[in-house]
């Protein structure tokens, strides 16, 4: 048996290997750009060569032994499981929206990446070294053994089992939305086949070889996501600094960008474009007021139209074409047409407003909006960071290192090598906004960048980019420009002047950021359901070898559930992924580490607090959140639907300390329990 | 890791054995110390973002440059700091527990 030093050492020469061969790779698809190849093929070999990398990791991993499939046989070094957590951790969503969140809100997107980092600060300090120690397989493992007592654990499993489900459920699906977005934009393929194509790469993988082939998959994929999130932004950094640090650099071109701000915000024609859409919004506002009558009006004036235009010898067939399909698109009903127009007004209002500035913190109109802004900040981090430290896919990770020790040194990686995709994010967008503020905004109308039309020419309907004329003075004004948040990552490259291969490494990047977060994701779901319901509740006298069978099935189900989900395009999943993050921060946050710390909390205290957390904050998301029919009058405090938690924690500690003090203490097996996994 | 080994020696050399009641209690102490500092430059330093904005760091606006990257920096200190000051703690625990199995 090798000792964990020469197995590091093995593992270190592996990716040493992969990271050159992965360079290698890099330069002949150069090379065969520069020999005209075409894109798609570039898109094509970008996607299938990596996803038959991590097939053939999977393969290669492949395992039915328990502790493997389970924890990796638990003798990951802290490094490696560092960077497998990175990217267990480094979603879609951070990978392709978070830098687009930063470009559109500026100072109140940096929520998300102190949240997204503090977190592990939670991870460190109060869960992580606990977890190692206990030293079993599940979440719900530690909390139904640290809370036995009168009724059966296996209550306060199924409970934390059902968190575990709802939790990653709703991530798994956005986490392969995102994979059928990417592989559909880049290779030109049809969406749900994309997502087939993704499903594949991960079943073989994690159905193979659980969480052994995921870890090693998990940290080639960090590698391919450093290098694509990396290369662009130092290339931009470059070109506008000429210091290729853009994390450093990006400073100095702070000052540069404020000036830029101030002069569009002072410019004329920009009013211009910002008074034709306020305009357009009272057009809207006017024909809300005079509903039904506005709605019957339009209609026959959109009828009388078309017939015009057919009596008109001269019309052309496209005139024709744009004036039915008007006809077409009109609403069907007089509610309808309010909740167009409704919908059309404030897209309006919102293209009148002057661009936020990238710097100033929390800026409104007084003092009041000015402090809501801030409140919901900080209630945002406060989710995010209680949220992390309580994520399933995430703590189970902290199972697989060797030792405490190693635990607690794996969480100083993970941290590590998500600032170094993190701490890039804010120098990223600042960048692309510098560079379109300078270069787009006030260049000539008829002579756009390809970029603008390549991205515009994807989604016909809604298009990423849109630039119009709206004052026809042929020059671009900053207010003509709508631009969608998701493709700022995915079109710096082609913003910042770079070779195709470069885009094509972003898109693999993304792609690796989607796959290895649904990998875990959907390990952790399997685990839940085979080792804690099946193994623990239904059937404990499973043999070693029936209850991975059973896993890896449930694997392949759960999977094809959520493909089917993510297939039905629900648009507003990308938003429950935040969502996620407060059920996790108000279920589970406060059984975990009152379970560590306060001796006192028992088992009728955690069911109490994990029921009244998950209700509190699932009831204050219905009353507030649109999509499930709540309306922003219902907000306390005005605070956002997304950070419920902020009211959910309080809730699901208050209910676990008062429900254990009204019981009786817990007995002496968990008293020594915990002693056990206090001392490493 | 020849270093590492060295380190251990010296450590070993130089530590004191450790109960796991101190232990547990000096765990707890730094825990409640890095969480204070955690809360200190996550939600003060957030509160108090539109005063500190006046504030210029090289160029930078103070609290942006806090809330992208100098927070960031506190969080990976803090997480250092712990596992380094845990490490010292553990293998005085574990000095403790060979004596008590050496007598």
């Amino acid at each position: 048996m090798e000792t964990n030093k020469q197995f590091f050492r093995r593992l270190s020469g592996y990716y040493a290997w992969y990271t050159v061969g992965f360079i290698l790779f890099l330069l002949v698809l150069a090379v065969l750009e520069h020999e005209g190849m075409p894109r798609a093929w570039i898109g094509y070999l970008f996607m299938f060569v990596t996803i038959a990398l991590y097939a053939g990791i999977g393969v290669v991993c492949r395992t039915s032994d328990v502790p493997e499939y389970y924890v990796a046989g638990r003798r990951v070094p802290a490094l490696f499981n560092g960077m497998a957590t990175a990217a267990d951790w480094i979603s879609a969503a951070t990978f392709i929206s978070l830098a687009g969140g930063l470009y559109l809100q500026g100072f109140d997107g940096l929520a998300y990446i102190m949240g997204w980092t503090g977190g592990y600060c939670l991870v460190a300090l109060l869960i992580a070294p606990y977890l190692r120690k206990f030293g079993q397989y599940t979440i719900a493992d530690f909390l139904a053994e640290r809370y036995s007592g009168r009724y059966s654990g296996n209550l306060v499993r199924i409970l934390a089992v059902i968190a575990t489900i709802i939790i990653s459920f709703t991530y798994v699906v956005a986490q392969i939305y995102g994979v059928g977005l990417i592989t559909s934009r880049f290779t030109g393929i049809d969406f749900s086949i994309g997502i087939f194509l993704g499903l594949a790469s991960i079943l073989v993988c994690s159905f193979l070889g659980g969480m052994r082939a995921i870890t090693w998959t998990q940290v080639a994929q960090y590698i391919i996501i450093l290098f694509a999130y990396l290369i662009p932004v130092i290339w931009l950094s470059a070109k506008h600094t000429s210091v290729p640090v853009p994390q450093v650099a990006y400073g100095s071109v702070l000052p540069k960008l404020n000036a830029a701000e101030k002069r569009i915000a002072a410019d004329p024609k920009e009013k211009e474009v910002s008074a034709i859409f306020q305009a357009r919004a009272e057009d809207f506002d006017k024909k809300l007021k005079n509903l039904p009558r506005s709605w019957e009006d339009g209609r026959i004036d959109a009828q009388h139209h078309i017939e015009e235009i057919k009596r008109d010898s001269h019309a052309s067939l496209a005139e024709i074409k744009s004036a039915s399909r008007a006809l077409t698109a009109y609403p069907k009903t007089a509610e309808e047409a309010e909740h167009k127009w409704n919908d059309a007004k404030a897209y309006n209002q919102a293209r009148a407003q002057p661009p936020v500035s990238q710097t100033e913190p929390f800026p409104g109109k007084d003092q009041e909006a000015s402090d809501i802004k801030r409140n919901n900040f900080l209630a945002l981090v406060f989710c995010l960071m209680l949220g992390t430290a309580a994520l399933p896919h995430i703590l189970m990770r902290y199972y697989t290192t060797p030792t405490v020790h190693e635990a607690r040194k794996s969480v100083f990686w993970t941290l590590f090598f998500i600032m170094l995709i993190y701490i890039t994010v804010p120098a990223l967008a600042i960048l692309v906004k510098y560079d379109i503020y300078t270069s787009l905004v006030g260049s000539d109308y008829a002579h756009l960048p390809d970029w603008v039309y390549y991205w515009a020419n994807i989604d016909k309907v809604n298009p990423l980019v849109s630039i119009t004329d709206l004052n026809h003075d042929n020059v671009v004004q900053l207010g003509e420009i709508a631009l969608d948040g998701d493709i700022i990552v995915l079109a710096t490259p082609e913003i910042a002047g770079l070779p195709y291969f470069i885009s094509g490494l972003v898109a693999a990047g993304g792609l690796a950021a989607a796959l290895s977060t649904a990998d875990g994701l959907l390990l952790t779901i399997s685990n839940a359901l085979s080792h804690d319901v099946y193994y623990k509740v239904i059937d404990p006298t499973a043999s070693t070898q029936k209850r991975v069978t059973i896993s890896k099935l449930l694997l392949l189900v759960v999977a094809l559930l959520a493909a089917y989900a993510a297939s039905l395009k629900p648009g507003d999943i990308l938003s429950m992924v935040g969502v996620a993050f407060s059920l996790a921060a108000s279920t589970l946050f406060p059984a975990l580490v009152l379970g560590i710390f306060w001796k006192r909390a028992n088992q009728a205290g955690a069911i109490a607090g994990i029921v009244s957390g998950f209700v509190m904050c699932v009831y204050y998301m219905l009353h507030t959140h649109p999509y499930f029919g709540g309306t922003a009058a219902n907000q306390w405090f005005h605070i956002a639907p997304i950070s419920a938690g902020i009211f959910g924690v309080p809730v699901g500690f208050t209910a676990l300390i008062i429900a254990s003090l009204l019981t009786p203490p817990p007995d002496e097996r968990t008293l020594a329990l915990i002693d056990h996994i206090r001392t490493p | 890791m020849t270093e590492q080994n060295s380190a251990t020696n010296a450590a070993t050399h130089t530590a004191t054995p450790m109960t796991p009641a101190a232990y547990w209690d000096k765990t707890r102490r730094l825990t409640l110390v890095l969480l204070g500092l955690w809360f200190v430059v996550t939600f003060v330093a957030v509160f108090f973002a539109r005063q500190l904005d006046r504030v210029n760091l090289f160029g930078w606006p103070l609290s942006f440059y806090m809330a992208a990257q100098g927070i960031m920096l506190v969080y990976l200190a803090i997480v250092v700091v712990y596992t380094i000051r845990m490490r010292r703690a553990e293998r005085r625990l574990h000095l403790h527990s060979e004596q008590m199995h050496g007598d």
